[in-house]
Order: C-alpha cells, then structure tokens, then sequence
C-alpha cells in the first residue's frame, strides 16, 4: 500500500488530445521525491539539446511531492518546469497556495504536458478524470476572468486553477503562471511555455487525500507547531506585514536595489509599512494548513483600481517597481503588481527589465521615439504602468521589453549589456549582492538564473553586522537551527570565504530539497519555526519511509546536479556562472557605500564551490559524484 | 575612564514590537566597539533580542566602519538605527 503519494502521473498530450497514466515506482518516489528533482528527472530524459523552449517538443510538468497535502504548515506548494524561454536552461518556479493539494487529492502526483494544441484549451481533472476542454472562449481573458469563467462552465466553485494571462498567451519570455491568482509562478517564463501550448489553464478539484502513515505523529508535529509559531520573531509578524515590512527595513539598512542597483538606499522613501497598509490592505490570507497566512490583500479604488482577488505586493514587486524604477508612490507600485498578476507576468523580471529601459534612456541609449513617445525614466509611475500593458500585449516597444533585459541589451549593442542585472538571462531578485556577498554567489551558479531562493540571506548568521564583538563569535539563533546541517558558527556576511561557500552550498541543498518536497521557507529554519529535523520525521510519517536529514539533504543535493546536467546538456557553460560587471563596482552611495564584489574573491569562490559539489574545474559534475548521488544515468 | 556620551537609539521593523518604541536615549562609551557591546548586552538582556540586526552609526554600517578602519569616536546626539537583518524569501 502506498502512503502520502499516488504513485500516478498523468501525461496530457495536447497535439493529439490524449491522456494517459504512468504508474512510477517506489524506487522513482524515493530518489526523486517530486517538485525539482521530479521535473529535471523527466526533462532531462525527455528533451533534446536543441529543444525549442517555445516549440512543441518542451514539456511543461506539474509536480507536488510525497509530501504535499500533509497537513502541516508549508506543505502546500508545488513545482512547475520546463526548459526556459528566458534562460534557454532548465525552468522551475515554485508557488504556494493550495492546487499541488488538490492535484494529490485528485489522484496525481504530477502532470506532464507534452505537444501543442492547434486551438486554445484548458484541462480539466476532477478525481482522477482529465479532460481536454475547449478554451477559445477564454483566449484573451484576464487571469481572474478566466477562473470565473471556467468555475461557472464546470459549475464548481472549489476548483483550484494554475492559469495563464495575456502575457502568456503573448509568448512573453517572463510570462508566469497565476496559481489562484494571489500565488505565482514567477520566475523563468513559464507562462509562455504554457501559451506556446496553448494551454490557458488546468482546473483541478480532488476529494481523496492518500493515506498517511503515521496521521498521529503528524499531528503532534502541527500540533507543536501552532504553539510555537508565534515565538518566532518573523513568523510572529508576517500575518501583519508579510514580506511588506523587508521593503522599508533594507531601505534603511541600505541593502534596497534602488535605480537599476547602483544605490542601495531609496531617500524618497518617506512612508512607513504601516501609511501603505493603512491606505491599501483589506486583509491577509494563507496556504494550505498553514496558520501564519502571510499573504497581504490590496484592494484600492482611487487613484488606481486595485482588484483585491489578485493578492498584494511581496516584498520583491514593491522593490522591484518602487525603489528599482526610483517611484516612490505606493499606488503606481501596488498597481504595478496587480497588472502583472492580471496579465500573469512575472513582476522581478518585468520591474528588472524596466529599470533597465530606464537607465538606457537615462543614458541616451534609447530615446523617447524608440519607447513610442512614453519617456520610461527614473520615477516616472505612469510611464512605467503604460509600459507594463505594451509588454503583456507585445505592443510596439513593449514587444521589445517582452523579450527580457538581457535579449535587450543584445539588440541594442554597445555597452547595454552592462546595464542588464541578469544572469543567464533571467533578472536579479531585488537582493543587493553587494549587501550580502553569498547572494552573488547564488545568482551566479543558481541552475535557474539569478534567483535569490537558492540562498538564505547572509546576515542572518553574521553577528559581526552588529559590530558587536563582545559576542561575534556566538551563533545566531539562525546559525543554531543550521547545527544539524553541520553549520556550528557564524559567517561574516560582507565575505566570500571558504566557511561562506560552505554555507552557501549546504544552504542551497537544503532549499533544493524545499524545492523538491514543497515546503516553505517561511515555516522552516533556518530563520522560521519548523524545525530542519521535523522535515525527515514528516516525511516518515507520510510514506512510511525509515529516512534521515542525510537522505533529504542528498536530494538537495541531487535536484541542484539534475538541473546543472540539464543545464550542461543545454549548452551551458562554467562562463555563464557569473554576474554583471555592476556587482564588482562600489555601491554609490547608502550605509554600505564603497561595498561591492572583488573579481578575484569571486572566482575562487566559484572554484570552492565546483569542487564542494564534487564538479570539475569546467563546472561539470564528475561521474564519481553523479553515482554518489544516485544518477549515474545522467553521466554521458 | 572616558565619560560615556549620550546617543539616540532608533529600531526598526519588529523591534519596534519588542522593545515597545522606535527610539531611546542611552549613555554609552564614546569608542565605536564597546559602545556596541554594551548597546548589544542591553538589548539582549533588557529586550531578549538574540536574532542578529544590522546597526548602523549615523547612517553608515558599524561592521563597515570598523572593518574600514574609519572614525570610530562616538559623540553626543549620534544616532544608531537597529534594522533586523533580512531573512527568508
């Protein structure tokens, strides 16, 4: 009998309009477990070295894990991937909220989507019935829409929805997936893979949740959990500021992305997390089974319509369009976001790309007529809400915008390409680098592109940012919870030593291994209250399984060596582990003026970490390492 | 021994929840490094405050200034600014 998963994946065919069922192994589960390593295990298989990421030989899988749907907080996400039009690399973005959940409970633990459809659809699957429905009806709609729509054709308004918007349909490289409309799929364009398919949404609804092993156990888990939560200092405050307060904290302490990241600090920043709330916030809402529900919702009917169905700002939208385009109105921003979930497009990458146009034009790299007379600069809020629906509509310049900052700068030749925070074509998160130097390392060699949830941010373990040298050398609280990793001291965050890469890597298995199960970093150490060692003891009580943080932490390990051979097998190379020149100069000005990146540093650090994932001095992982971890299959 | 100097201390983010206020005057010794440490034995002891924070003096990170070698003399009506270090996604 199998315990917390289904042992079933569904592969929809959208060229030929046929469904089937696979029926994996225990083997399959127990190595790849689900989200990441499921999904680099079926595309790395499956696609070739010239698969066109908008053609119909790229697959677009669905994954939840073996864990997903336990009813402890911050299980309730899942994976999507395919090779990415942005990046040209393997794709995988991650959202909360409650579909992963209900695919399980519908009798999947995966979908995988293969072909094209010659006419737009959406897939319907309602316990274990999947059905190809006609979707030309819903082409051109609005994300919100399109649910509505569909929730009132199925007659079930219980139907959980990942669903594409305009900018999908549009082939926008940053194009995301709204999950439920206030959860998202970001990052890696993966909203344009899904319109390249045609596919404008899959609607799911489940009853049956697999059997839990040991249901007892998980309750007395979630049970300590709700009594704890709250004595976490972050926990105890993201039900009222979500990540909204991180916003006006960095910009204090002068680690903000502000204009295109050549400040670090926003001065006309002159409001505090409280004004905005008290102007736009209705309300805040959760995933599943989780009791933090740090979710914010906006709503707004002057200056700007803010729908509140599409959520609020994280702390990413409201960087990335306030201080990165240098607009300190609260409106423009949160409006910002609202069209991008509207339109699902990626609000890092479209903010990033724009604050690109901005310097460009700021530089006389682009003129006023290239931008179709909208004069995109620094601080200009409705030029930059105009520019966001020319891009989600492919419209004249924002045609040009659509393509990702680094295509951009491409085209435009010269010294563009130095003002296009990217790697591998995929935008800077709006971490400074040179704020916390493991971040940079984490943009460089993240399979995804820059992307800051490879990392946890370095102050957290350096007590020395205090200056407080009476107790440097004590461990955070954050450094503690990192104990049965084998971290045991502080790491200077302003460093990239050897202890740092060390940190790095073993951060990054273990938010690989979120990745790969679906668990949250805001109900996890190390800076939040589920404890490191509670994952392996979930993971028993779901599926049985005798495990060990030595086997989870193994397929961290594993998921970041899958997508690094998908990477390598794409045409990747240790070249394109690197970041733009930008991060090697001086922040201007702020509290960490004079901080940035030293080019040697860097580079060994880099070689440190090859060496730390068992790679070679090219970057590729060795045959030894490749069977250590269970993949020789991947050597070629 | 130096006379301690009088400085304004601001909090930021939670620690506005914890310590109840966004700032108090306190007495400190007018060198950078045991200024910080009798700042942080406070915090920790009167407030409970374990997690680490970024302090900065006058608008300039303390680690900077003491890594830097910059002016490290702490003089009345200086303003240190606690922020609690970013964390999670």
């Amino acid at each position: 009998m199998l315990y917390g998963y289904n042992g079933k994946i569904l592969r929809v065919n959208l060229t030929t309009g046929t469904t089937k069922i696979e029926e994996m192994d225990e083997l399959f589960y127990r190595t790849y477990m689900g989200g990441r390593s499921m999904i680099a295990y079926f595309l790395h298989k499956e696609l070739e070295p010239d698969t066109d990421p908008l053609g119909s030989e790229n697959k677009l899988i669905f994954a939840s894990s073996v864990i997903t749907g336990v009813a402890y907080p911050g299980l309730g996400r899942n994976s999507v991937g395919a090779k990415s039009p942005l990046t040209g690399l393997f794709g995988e973005s991650e959202a909360g909220g409650f579909w992963g959940v209900e695919l399980k409970f519908a009798g999947y633990d995966a979908v995988i989507v293969e072909g094209k459809s010659d006419r737009p659809v959406y897939l319907l699957i309602q316990d274990g019935v999947a059905e190809i429905k006609e979707a030309s009806y819903l082409w051109g709609k609005d994300t919100k829409d399109a649910v509505e729509a569909i929730k009132a054709e199925i007659g079930d308004p219980k139907l959980k929805f990942e669903v594409i918007g305009k900018a999908g349909e549009n082939l926008v490289r940053y194009a995301g997936i709204a999950n439920d409309l206030n959860h998202y799929h970001g990052r890696t364009g993966l909203g344009a893979v899904m319109g390249s398919k045609m596919l404008k949404a899959i609607a799911v609804r489940g009853t049956k949740k697999p059997p839990m092993y040991d249901a007892q156990k998980i309750q007395e888990l979630a049970k300590w959990f709700s009594l704890n939560f709250k004595k976490n200092v972050d926990n105890n405050t993201q039900n009222k500021y979500g990540t909204n307060q991180y916003y006006f904290n960095a910009n204090i302490a002068g680690s903000l992305p502000t204009r295109n990241f050549t400040t670090g600090q926003f001065p006309e920043l002159d409001y505090t997390v409280d004004d905005m709330h008290e102007a736009l916030k209705i309300g805040s809402e959760g995933c599943y089974a989780c009791p933090i529900r740090c979710k914010q919702v906006m709503k707004s009917t002057s200056p700007y319509e803010i729908d509140e169905a599409y959520g609020g700002p994280e702390y990413e939208s409201l960087s990335g369009f306030g201080s990165l385009c240098g607009v300190k109105d609260f409106n423009v921003v949160c409006k910002a976001n609202e069209l991008c979930n509207r339109y699902g497009m990626d609000s890092v990458s479209a903010s990033v790309t724009i604050a690109f146009a901005m310097e460009c034009r700021e530089r006389g790299i682009l003129t006023k007529e290239q931008m179709d007379g909208i004069d995109l600069k620094y601080g200009n809020g409705e030029f930059m809400l105009q520019m966001l629906e020319k891009i989600a509509a492919r419209d004249g310049f924002g045609d040009f915008l659509a393509e990702g900052s680094k295509r951009c700068a491409e085209k435009l030749g010269g010294d563009a390409i130095n003002y296009a925070m990217q790697v591998k074509g995929q935008e800077f998160a709006l971490a400074e680098p040179r704020s916390k130097y493991g971040m940079g390392l984490a943009y460089a060699v993240s399979p995804t592109g820059a992307d800051h949830l490879q990392h946890e941010h370095d102050g957290a373990f350096d007590p020395k940012l205090t200056g407080y040298s009476h107790d440097a050398d004590e461990p955070s609280v954050f450094v503690k919870a990192c104990n049965p990793m084998g971290i045991l001291g502080p790491v200077e965050s302003l460093s990239l030593s050897a202890d740092k890469v060390r940190l790095f890597t073993y951060l990054q298995h273990l938010f690989s291994l979120f990745n790969s199960l679906g668990l949250c970093i805001f109900a996890f150490e190390p800076v939040r209250t589920g404890k490191i060692n509670h994952i392996p003891e979930i993971l028993k009580a779901a599926t049985g399984w005798e495990t060990s943080l030595w086997e989870i932490m193994k397929l961290g390990e594993r998921g970041t060596t899958m997508a690094r051979c998908f990477n390598l097998k794409h045409g990747m190379t240790k070249e394109d582990d690197n970041l733009p020149d930008r991060m090697f100069t001086e922040l201007e000005s702020g509290p960490l003026k004079g901080s940035k990146l030293d080019k040697a540093e860097f580079e060994k650090a880099i070689s440190l970490y090859y060496q730390m994932m068992g790679w070679d001095s090219e970057g590729i992982p060795t045959e030894g390492k490749l069977y250590e971890l269970a993949i020789g299959w991947m050597y070629e | 021994m130096n006379d301690l100097v009088k400085i304004r201390m601001e909090f930021y983010g939670q620690f506005v929840g914890i310590i109840g206020k966004k700032d108090m005057c306190f007495e400190v010794e007018p060198e950078l490094e045991k200024a910080v440490g009798t700042i942080g034995r406070c915090l920790e002891m009167d407030y409970n405050i374990k997690i680490p924070y970024v302090l900065l003096l006058n608008d300039r990170l303390v680690s900077l200034i003491i890594k830097g070698g910059e002016n490290q003399s702490i003089n009345s009506g200086d303003v240190f600014k606690f922020v609690p270090v970013l964390s999670g996604g």
